[in-house]
């Protein structure tokens, strides 16, 4: 009896000191300044037909019926919602992100049917009401509509890419003069020519439907409707893309040969965790002849990586981090998360080491030795756990303080000197953890690992003082 | 149809308004964030906080005490999404109930969290702002009892009784789970 209530008491305890725990402050800007973009950007926050209560001081059930009707019409109009809330025709179905942008009354917000253009420059990216992303390379003329089940994108002529997001109940459609490809969360090419159109899968699986043939594709694989339109290296046909180096890297994994270790049973975490050869190929400049300390082995890892990632795509040198100001504590490790499939995930550690680990649904450790169970793990690290459907990483500071950070494609990567232990600004993502009795938990969308703007996620463990 | 002036006079979001967001907005986000649990959903109620005052700010005598007016509005949005997903967690994720193997513990735990911040939600509205006020700005009961009007007992009454509430919920989880 004493012993549930000492349970019950501390669960208690914990939850009522998590509600006190400060938000990091890079969390709140940025969240903060996107919700003012949003408010700023977004014409279907001020639909007239939405009528807002001014605040009520009126009991509570009669308060909460108006303002949950309120509540779910404005959750509708944000940038990114689902399927299920798809708009009227005067509201806007995208939002280009950025570019140059072709089309009478230019705005940022895309109305159902306009033709939306990019000149020979490109650049342009849309986000879509569902979540999904598109885009363009030159001269492409396209536009938005809504199918029976979600959203169809219409495109004339031109290539594009697509990262679909996940969809809940209904689906992302492609469609060309010759063909339609329904998805339901992937990443792909599709190129609509004079001649006939290419469709090109990085990521996941797409359904082609050309005439009465209907084709599924797999990562690698791609399907011309004209004989005319050769098949093409898809290295080639998205390099173009500012995200080329993540498209490639996915692409990559994804048709490596199959050494993906099967989802591990409860209890049976394994004691060695699998190694990815691909991982390892991309190591072998780094195993010859490294003979620096974790940071610059960490360092010559991230060089080899970029630069195959470089080299793949074809891209010019960018800006990589500057690993001599990325201070691994001396009795510390980092690690960083290489790679994302499926559900498994793949990390590479200061020593050069490399581990991946997929399991279903349940927590598991990274510490300086590889992966061990969540509940059993004694050792630092941090403890990780993929959501159900796979959208969200968590990442919880395990037995010690951590940090992490995600370096960005183009963005330098300087260290913070007002806070010399934190990341710059530079940093997309930086989040730190200095107390090891409340246990932070991050959560990433796994959609950002590898996919949108590209980048390395990492980690910095501190071992408290003798271990 | 939405009026092309209307939306003019929404990209360019009046300098007043866009002070006051600048000035409170990571208020409402902490604060949100705290009661959600979660980054995403943070963000929407940051989001419907400051459209609801947006529509009213024309007009609204807000303006001139906004602190007030959007702490209430962030802690009945950010609760009113916590009993939204209430439906959610005991069907949807109802999987995670049935399993009693050790290594799901940490599931266990986050369902746990999230069935305390829905009981947090079905607290009455006062008890529940007593609540936040308390233990996520960690205000004393004399300086809630002063910013609510009302008596340091008061205070410490609707603390314990939520905090009870709040025990209630963890041993009916748990003899869920037994």
């Amino acid at each position: 009896m004493t012993s549930h209530r000492n349970e019950t008491d501390r669960i208690l305890d914990r939850f009522l000191q998590e509600l006190g725990d400060p938000v990091p402050s890079v969390r709140v800007r940025r969240s903060t300044n996107r919700v003012l973009e949003n408010l700023g950007g977004f014409d279907t926050v001020l639909d007239p037909a939405a009528r807002i209560d001014a605040f009520p001081n009126t009991p509570r059930k009669r308060r909460w019926v108006p303002m949950a009707a309120v509540a779910a019409a404005l959750v509708a109009a944000a940038v990114m919602v689902s399927t299920l809330s798809l708009p009227s025709s005067a509201e806007p179905i995208a939002k280009r992100l950025n570019g140059k942008f072709i089309s009478s009354g230019d705005t940022n917000s895309i109305s159902e049917g306009k033709v939306i253009r990019t000149d020979i420059s490109g650049s342009e990216v849309l986000a879509l009401r569902d979540g999904s992303r598109v885009e363009m390379s030159e001269s492409v003329e396209l536009s938005i509509n809504r199918a029976t089940d979600g959203i169809q994108v219409d495109l004339s002529k031109g290539n594009i890419i697509v990262t679909a997001a996940k969809q809940h109940n209904g689906h992302l459609y492609v469609k060309t003069k010759d063909c339609v490809v329904s998805v339901v969360g992937t990443v792909f090419s599709v190129k609509a020519e004079a001649t006939g159109s290419r469709v090109a899968v990085i990521e996941g699986e797409v359904h082609v439907q050309h005439g009465d043939v209907s084709q599924t594709l797999l990562p690698g694989q791609q399907v011309a409707t004209n004989t005319e339109m050769r098949a093409v290296p898809i290295q080639s046909e998205i390099g173009w893309s500012q995200d080329a180096a993540v498209h490639v890297a996915m692409l990559q994994q994804a048709t490596a040969p199959a050494s993906t270790p099967a989802p591990a049973q409860p209890g049976t975490v394994p004691a060695n965790p699998d190694l990815l050869g691909e991982i390892r190929s991309i190591l072998a400049p780094v195993d010859q002849g490294e003979a620096g300390g974790p940071i610059e082995k960490n360092k010559a890892f991230f060089n080899s990586l970029w630069e195959r990632n470089r080299e793949a795509a074809n891209m010019q040198q960018l800006t990589f981090p500057d690993f001599n100001n990325w201070a691994t504590p001396p009795n510390g490790f980092s690690f960083a998360i290489a790679g994302f499939q499926g559900r498994t995930i793949s990390f590479t550690n200061s020593k050069g080491e490399t581990f991946s680990y997929g399991c279903t649904d349940c927590s598991f450790v990274v510490s300086e030795n590889g992966v061990s169970k969540a509940v059993t793990a004694a050792e630092p690290g941090v403890e990780f756990k993929l959501s159900a459907d796979g959208s969200t990483l968590t990442a919880t500071c395990h037995a010690a303080p951590c940090s992490m950070g995600r370096w960005i494609t183009g963005m330098s990567w300087t260290k913070n000197t007002a806070a010399p232990n934190a990341w710059g600004n530079s940093v997309a993502l930086m989040i730190s953890k200095t107390n090891t009795t409340t246990p932070q938990t991050f959560t990433i969308a796994t959609s950002q690992l590898m996919r949108q703007q590209g980048g390395f996620v990492l980690f910095v463990v501190s071992k408290p003082a003798g271990q | 149809m939405i009026a092309t002036n209307t939306i003019l006079a929404v990209r360019q979001l009046p300098e007043e308004f866009e002070s006051i967001f600048r000035e409170h907005s990571e208020f409402v986000y902490r604060t949100a964030y705290r009661v959600t649990g979660n980054a995403e959903d943070a963000e929407d109620v940051t989001q419907i906080v400051f459209l609801k005052l947006f529509r009213t700010f024309p007009s609204s005598d807000i303006r001139s005490k906004p602190k007030a007016y959007l702490y209430r509005a962030t802690v009945n949005t950010a609760l009113n999404v916590v009993r939204s997903r209430r439906h959610h967690v005991l069907t949807d994720q109802s999987d995670c109930f049935e399993s009693d193997a050790p290594w799901r513990r940490s599931d266990r735990e986050e369902d746990m969290q999230e069935c305390l911040r829905i009981a947090l939600a079905d607290l009455k509205p006062k008890a529940a702002e007593i609540f936040i006020l308390r233990y996520v700005h960690g205000y004393s009961d004399v300086e809630i009892g002063n910013l609510l009007g009302t008596s340091r007992g008061t205070i410490a009454i609707s603390l314990f009784r939520s905090r009870a509430r709040l025990r209630k919920s963890i041993r009916n989880y748990q003899g869920e789970q037994s």
